[in-house]
């Protein structure tokens, strides 16, 4: 290409191409300068949620003016989408270190405060750069640090379209954050958590998380914590094993709060000092959340997954679905804006009350936009009909009629009867009764006497299943001894042997660490 | 060597959480098999009920000895896109069912062999002697990471999204699944079951709950401990203990297939 670009940049020489778009060399005629063009690959400027990307990368890059950042001067759209920038002779960080190399210790730091000063500019000014990575750092000749392509936006409604774009066009999930990795939205503090993985490469190397895919590797980001840098390398300060914990925290609120707290700590691990900010390390998904992260972490593999196979493929046939089991009416509405929902209702004990039990199609099948896509939300927990030929059955027949139909047995009251040992003599609440799934049933049996099975030395599951099934409720302990298996059981009561009345607790210990 | 049999027992069981049982599983003298269904209660009950019924029917051929034994071996491998199909049909009929789908694992009993029909994350697993082995590879974004060593397998049981599959029926018609063949020997328990069992008890609890009980016992301990877990999904076992008997050749259907 050699031509006017806004009757105004001559292009020059093609310096790079990325995943996006291809940069030349070119000189502004106006005034009388060389500056780099960063014009929008044409096969993606007939995409428009490229090319409405490109344009707020080029809207949020326009306003900043620091020395840590490459300056955006102009940007345009015809013939193609393009943004002018400052030409900066150097290389990108990328290709500065290579893989498996370390930078010495006070040099990663420089950048990384390089990095992290850019930073808290932009941040002052509520752009958030959401794609920190090597390839996005230059490394002047002088050997000053600047940041490039801020801003790469995105708005939650376009979660699919920028997910997919960004794992399938730049492919790398290394520096990306748990709650990018969950498909929430970045802020300032997903910016220091990718700058970290990127200080923590510097250091040992490699980066905190690897894996031959970007699925792989974003799981880990969410799911996994990540190592200790001076398990890597061992002549690393303790002090700055410390930074980086607190900045690879899982959840941002337990992060550094800005860049220029971290900025702080790295300028005492330089000086010496002790760093005193502590690590919390609460885990990202945490039991409670998982059903509603798993959702949108769902969403977010599910997308990722379309973006490697879409890279092959043509997206004639629809884009995939998210899946939205989990999420609440509102918010799978919203993932799903482009398709026409209808909402049923339907008992489920697994998925709380008024969240999504189940989607169809399915999460990853192709779906075209506007296209109906049906959800259950639940009623939770259905009824269970308490099985009207309980009484006279054993207690085990009568504790497998009752599982079948979702109902446990919480308690035996063993009751004199001339009846067998262990036959069912009345059941609460009532047999032909109704009761909510999952919910328990009390057994009056007939009384006697029964052998306590020997329990000591077998698996806790093993142990716990046979007293069941003699007919004996569970009173369960933990304790530790290290010279006996862990999950046997150590102890029990009463001793094996021993008679006991049916429908009694028999105490088990089960070997544990503490 | 004298004609070799499966003796089975098999149970299929709602689970303390589900409000429907969308499991269901086949026992018969030559044929075993689990299928796990998704897609909604209701769908969820068809596509396994799909797999299994259609199984069963087919199975009346394979299963004949007068068949020759590489005959045998195609039409097995081929039910599961008879199945596919079927689940496509189903569908097609009724729009509403969109999206369903079906895990199914089965053990065919050839002549003194048995060959592995897998897609999904119900398993089957081997109890010769004293070892325990998983003969089937879960089709799980988890089986990915892990084969990619991307976690470790003590991070698995706790994993939130242990369950994400990348393979199921579902009348994609995109199946080329492989048929690994296991060479058997008299007194060998083979134990199949859908997720709602392997994804509460481990791989040790399993075994230690299977081993010296008499089949029936055994599944009724397996059931037993899953609720003793809290059963949070549909739970279907059925073990095939290798026997050198001719079985009566009757096919028993349980859970939604029922």
């Amino acid at each position: 290409m050699n031509s006017l670009l806004g009757s105004r940049y001559l292009l020059g020489q093609m310096i790079g191409t990325g995943g996006m778009a291809d940069v030349y060399i070119a000189q502004d005629q106006r005034l009388a300068r060389e500056v780099a063009v960063k014009i929008l690959r044409s096969d993606l400027a007939r995409d428009p949620a490229f090319v409405a990307r490109f344009r707020k990368e080029a809207k949020a890059a326009a306003g900043l003016n620091h020395p840590g950042i490459v300056a955006v001067y102009d940007s345009g759209e015809e013939p193609a989408p393009y943004i002018v920038m400052e030409l900066v002779s150097g290389q990108t960080l990328r290709e500065v270190i290579r893989q498996g190399e370390r930078l010495p210790l006070n040099r990663a730091l420089e950048i990384a405060e390089g990095i992290l000063a850019g930073l808290e500019y932009s941040h002052a000014r509520h752009i958030v750069h959401r794609d920190i990575k090597p390839a996005n750092v230059m490394i002047t000749d002088k050997g000053d640090v600047k940041v490039m392509d801020f801003g790469i936006a995105r708005a939650m409604d376009d979660l699919g379209v920028t997910l997919t774009s960004t794992w399938n066009v730049v492919g790398t999930a290394q520096y990306l954050s748990p709650e990018q990795a969950v498909g929430e939205l970045a802020d300032s503090r997903s910016d220091i958590y990718s700058t970290s993985c990127l200080l923590f490469e510097l250091l040992t190397g490699q980066p905190p998380f690897t894996g031959e895919t970007p699925v792989s590797i974003a799981f880990q980001h969410a799911s996994s914590t990540a190592p200790l840098v001076r398990t890597i390398k061992n002549d690393l300060p303790a002090d700055i094993e410390t930074v980086l914990a607190v900045a690879l925290s899982k959840k941002p609120e337990d992060r550094y709060q800005s860049a220029q707290a971290m900025l702080d700590d790295i300028a005492k691990v330089r000086l010496g000092k002790e760093v005193t900010t502590k690590v919390v390390g609460k885990p990202f998904l945490t039991r409670r959340s998982t059903l509603i992260l798993g959702g949108s972490f769902l969403a977010a593999i599910a997308l990722s997954v379309t973006g490697l196979l879409m890279s092959g493929n043509d997206k004639n046939s629809g884009e995939m679905l998210p899946n939205v089991v989990g999420l609440s009416e509102e918010m799978a509405r919203a993932l799903l804006a482009n398709y026409s929902v209808t909402i049923k209702r339907a008992h489920d004990g697994a998925i709380p009350k008024n969240r999504v039990a189940s989607q169809q199609p399915l999460a990853t099948m192709r779906a075209i936009s506007g296209s109906v896509v049906i959800l259950t939300v639940s009623d939770g927990p259905g009824d269970a009909l308490v099985p009207d030929n309980l009484i006279g059955m054993s207690l085990i027949d009568a504790r497998s009629a009752l599982t079948a139909v979702g109902l446990l047995v919480s308690q035996t009251i063993a009751s004199p009867s001339n009846q067998p040992q262990g036959t069912v003599l009345e059941v609460s609440p009532p047999v032909g009764s109704i009761a909510t799934a999952g919910s328990s049933v009390i057994l009056t049996i007939a009384s006697g006497e029964v052998t306590v099975p020997n329990l000591i030395g077998i698996e806790a599951i093993q142990a716990k299943t046979l007293l069941i099934q003699a007919g004996f409720l569970i009173n369960e302990f933990y304790d530790f001894d290290s010279t006996q298996p862990e999950g046997l059981v150590i102890r029990q009561a009463p001793d094996a042997e021993t008679a006991q009345t049916i429908g009694q607790s028999v105490t088990i210990t089960i070997n544990k660490l503490p | 060597m004298s004609k070799l049999s499966f003796a089975t027992s098999a149970r299929s069981a709602v689970g303390l959480v589900r409000s429907g049982n969308e499991d269901s599983g086949l026992a018969s003298a030559h044929l075993v098999a689990v299928a796990d269904g998704m897609g909604g209660h209701a769908a969820g009950e068809v596509a396994s009920n799909i797999a299994i019924t259609t199984f069963a029917e087919l199975s009346e051929v394979f299963t004949n000895p007068e068949i020759d034994p590489e005959s045998a071996d195609d039409l097995y491998l081929h039910s599961f896109h008879t199945i596919d199909q079927n689940i496509k049909s189903a569908v097609d009929e009724r729009p509403e069912l969109a999206g369903m789908g079906t895990t199914l694992t089965s053990l065919f009993l050839r002549e003194d062999s048995v060959a592995l029909l897998h897609i999904g994350d119900s398993r089957a697993y081997r109890l010769r002697g004293n070892s325990f082995d998983q003969l089937s590879v879960d089709h799980t974004v988890i089986q990915e990471l892990l084969d990619q060593r991307a976690i470790s397998e003590s991070d698995v049981a706790t994993h939130p999204q242990r369950s994400i599959l990348t393979q199921v029926l579902m009348g994609e018609g995109n199946l080329d699944l492989p048929l690994p063949i296991f060479e058997v020997k008299v007194k060998d328990r083979y134990l199949l079951c859908s997720d709602g069992l392997s994804s509460v008890l481990t791989e040790k609890e399993i075994k230690s709950l299977i081993k010296g009980r008499d089949r029936d016992e055994a599944v009724t301990a397996l059931i037993d401990a899953t609720y003793i877990n809290g059963a949070p999904d549909n739970v279907t076992v059925v073990i095939a203990d290798l026997v050198e008997n001719d079985q009566p050749n009757h096919v028993q259907k349980i859970g939604a297939a029922e």
